[in-house]
């Protein structure tokens, strides 16, 4: 159980990301999808940062890929969504779409 | 033209200063991105995002703070200028905080022990006045350099939490880290699939510990 009740908006992004990417979801696509779909340019590191918090939630697990040169010998870092982070991005939806009804504001934009 | 490798302290910075969890994926992450053509100019940004200034910034105005609030209040002894105490105090109050990081376990004490002695000890203190006199007038600052030396652990993950017996070797740490990286080298070369999953299993330990 998360401490607080419900993600971050950063969080629900890269858990997004991820569950768009599937299988080859690493830091470089993750960050690639949240700047298409966003617009905004993101950090690497905040990505990893995020990831990393998100693993000791056990929101994501992570495993080592190949290390390849045009990388400098460096791995792939392969992250892939939990059981439990989906629960929490399915709770996190409801809750914002309940704050969503019923302002007539916004009405048009839900679907 | 641009080069066909990422500025060379960029990528020591990154080394050296990053303190993001799984750092060796982010490099290898940004040197892939640069290969395919992002600009120096994102590097760059990219590399400073990972370093997290703001952190580094924030310890430098703390012990700024400090030293600006005891330069004000210690007259001392010894008559000196408030601008130099203040960029003294700051330099070395600042400098201990990364030495606390840098020096092993052992090295830490002995420091520790030698500026206990040196600070409040009749025995260890300096009987020339010159030298009496500084040690008082920065007895304050020499206080918090031993607190920093001694209580300050590396929050450059892996952190974990420490035994007695860890704090007094010292590079625990260290072997820690160098254990998981070392670990990831082996998995990624593995070809054994059964092999890997018992090694990742070993690693996931490994990790949790290190939390």
């Amino acid at each position: 159980m998360l401490k607080r009740g419900y993600l971050g908006d950063f969080e629900l992004m890269v858990l997004l990301a991820l569950m768009r990417l599937g299988e080859d979801a690493y830091g470089v696509p993750i960050a690639r999808e949240i700047e298409q779909q966003c617009g905004r340019e993101v950090a690497l590191g905040s990505v990893y940062a995020t990831l990393e918090r998100m693993e000791q939630k056990e929101l994501v697990s992570s495993s080592l890929g190949e290390p390849t040169s045009e990388r400098g010998g460096k791995a792939k870092r392969y992250f892939r969504i939990t059981n439990k982070g989906k629960r929490e991005v399915r709770k996190t939806r409801e809750a914002l779409i309940k704050m969503w009804r019923g302002l007539p504001e916004l009405e048009g934009d839900l679907t | 033209m641009r080069s066909s490798n990422p500025p060379a302290l960029a990528m020591w910075l990154l080394e050296h200063f990053c303190i993001v969890p799984g750092k060796d994926s982010l490099a290898g992450d940004l040197l892939e991105q640069f290969q395919q053509g992002r600009p120096t100019a994102w590097y760059w940004r990219q590399v400073m995002a990972a370093i997290q200034w703001r952190r580094h910034a924030a310890v430098f105005v703390f012990y700024a703070g400090i030293s600006w609030y005891y330069s004000r209040l210690a007259g001392g002894p010894v008559p000196m200028r408030r601008s130099l105490d203040f960029i003294v105090m700051t330099v070395v109050l600042w400098s201990s905080y990364y030495l606390a990081q840098l020096l092993p376990g052992i090295w830490r004490a002995i420091l520790v022990f030698l500026i206990i002695c040196w600070t409040y000890s009749p025995l260890f203190l300096p009987a020339q006045p010159f030298f009496h006199g500084l040690t008082m007038h920065y007895s304050m600052v020499l206080t918090l350099v031993w607190i920093n030396l001694a209580f300050y652990r590396r929050i450059d993950p892996p952190a974990y939490r420490m035994s007695l017996r860890e704090m007094w070797n010292g590079d625990s740490v260290k072997q820690r880290a160098r254990l998981i990286s070392r670990l990831e080298q082996t998995i990624s070369e593995e070809p054994d699939s059964q092999l890997r999953q018992a090694y990742e299993k070993a690693l996931k330990s490994l990790r949790a510990k290190s939390m």
